[in-house]
């Protein structure tokens, strides 16, 4: 679905992903972790646009980039939604509520959203965009338990779908909930990639001593 | 001020005196045009400043109109008294001394202040959408049109802002506009000519009609603000 030969990317003088490969499947939850600072942001921003070193059969038009701190719009959220995705009518806006558990009037002022709500909501309107790669930048990282479960809930029937997500997370036990293969970057080098056994088995020196830190925070 | 001064004048206000509402109404004609082809100018123009990426001549551009924000009426006045005057290259269109002239003039005046002012709330606008219109990938036109309606509050106070430079600006309007009575008196130019002649309650009027003018402008920009608080849109 996606593969990454060589990424390369520098900002000015500064390296900040080197020798990147990879490939993330359709139907997978892709966990994306390491230390702040090692380019997983950067990562994310770079499979989301066209790029000689990512081979993709996606379009970029049907690639999702879901941040941190959704981006909510000063108008409506039946505007939102309208301009997220302008193709979907009220009834497809009104579905993509209910299937991120969102019971709000579209007519309500989309900043007037708790945090947890602007999230749903931004999910609820790259559902109707009908993305078939999520690159998700830690979606729940601010969220309660209960949203937090509702979001995980979402990107479960998105993978069942069989669409293909990169999640970025430092929330090992959220990885292990929802992921099937990890990529650990480090330093802006992906020093390792694999199945869940990963997480327990680092073999790479900047893999353990992330994990390894971080398994104590778990 | 004394007492008749100010009643006389309070009087010609409520018994709707003739020559004060010409005076008026073509005083908010003009304004008003002038703002308004500013505005159609000036917003389209600050919104494309704001998503153009930085380089020296978005720069350049950006401080020259910060420093046309601070020109001066009269030398706008003289530039366009200089194009629409008969030996000007704009004579032929016979404009000089009529309230196109002064539209114009006024439209020149009002145009730095709006793309100035504009531009600086855009900029802001536009940084916090960027992984937005990143994220979508939309074109420049559509990052254009999204911002100008997501500022609409914060623009609407430029505009007032416009208006209220436009209505209060006395000599641009002075030297191509003639103040000729019953053809290009506007209210500033009537109140220095009333107040040179001596006829102080005419221009007392208008005097105050423009502080109330002013007034109401600034209750207008109040008014968007706590909208825009209470629609959740700032």
């Amino acid at each position: 679905m996606l593969s990454v030969s060589g990424l390369h990317y520098a900002r000015g003088q500064r390296t900040i992903l080197r020798d990147i490969h990879g490939t993330i499947q359709a139907g997978e939850i892709t966990a994306l972790v390491g230390p702040n600072g090692a380019g997983k942001s950067t990562l994310l921003r770079c499979l989301h646009q066209a790029h000689p070193a990512i081979a993709c059969n996606i379009p970029p038009q049907q690639r999702a980039l879901v941040l941190q701190k959704p981006i909510i719009l000063r108008r409506s959220v039946g505007h939102y939604l309208r301009f997220m995705a302008p193709d979907g009518d009220k009834a497809a806006q009104q579905a993509a509520l209910q299937a991120v558990q969102l019971d709000v009037s579209l007519r309500q002022g989309a900043r007037r959203l708790s945090q947890g709500q602007q999230q749903k909501l931004a999910f609820a309107a790259y559902c109707l965009r009908r993305p078939q790669l999520w690159l998700l930048d830690e979606p729940t990282s601010s969220l309660d338990p209960h949203t937090t479960l509702a979001i995980e809930t979402l990107l479960c029937q998105r993978r069942d779908q069989g669409e293909a997500l990169l999640l970025v997370s430092h929330n090992l036990a959220q990885v292990r909930r929802l992921a099937s293969r990890v990529w650990v970057l480090a330093d802006g080098e992906l020093v390792e990639q694999g199945t869940m056994a990963v997480l327990d088995h680092p073999q790479h020196a900047k893999s353990r001593a992330y994990l390894h830190h971080d398994r104590s925070t778990d | 001020m004394s007492d008749g001064l100010l009643s006389g004048a309070l009087h010609r206000i409520i018994a709707f005196d003739g020559p004060l509402m010409e005076v008026i109404g073509l005083s908010l004609q003009v304004s008003v045009s002038a703002v308004t082809i500013a505005s159609l100018i000036g917003l389209p123009l600050a919104a494309l400043l704001a998503v153009t990426q930085a380089s020296w001549p978005k720069t350049l551009t950006v401080t020259v109109f910060n420093a046309l924000m601070g020109l001066p009426p009269v030398v706008v006045g003289l530039l366009v008294y200089l194009l629409l005057s008969r030996a000007g290259p704009l004579g032929s269109w016979g404009l000089l001394f009529t309230p196109t002239a002064m539209v114009i003039a006024q439209t020149i005046l009002v145009l730095p202040l709006i793309i100035a002012l504009a531009h600086q709330k855009l900029a802001l606008f536009f940084e916090e959408y960027t992984p937005l219109f990143a994220s979508l990938q939309l074109s420049r036109a559509r990052q254009m049109r999204c911002l100008l309606f997501e500022a609409r509050f914060a623009l609407t106070t430029t505009v007032l802002a416009g208006f209220g430079r436009a209505i209060a600006e006395v000599g641009a309007v002075m030297m191509v506009g003639g103040n000729i009575n019953h053809v290009t008196r506007v209210m500033t130019t009537t109140i220095a000519l009333e107040t040179s002649k001596g006829e102080l309650e005419l221009a007392t009027a208008l005097g105050l009609l423009l502080i109330v003018i002013t007034l109401l402008i600034n209750a207008a920009l109040e008014a968007v603000r706590m909208l825009a608080i209470a629609r959740g849109a700032q």
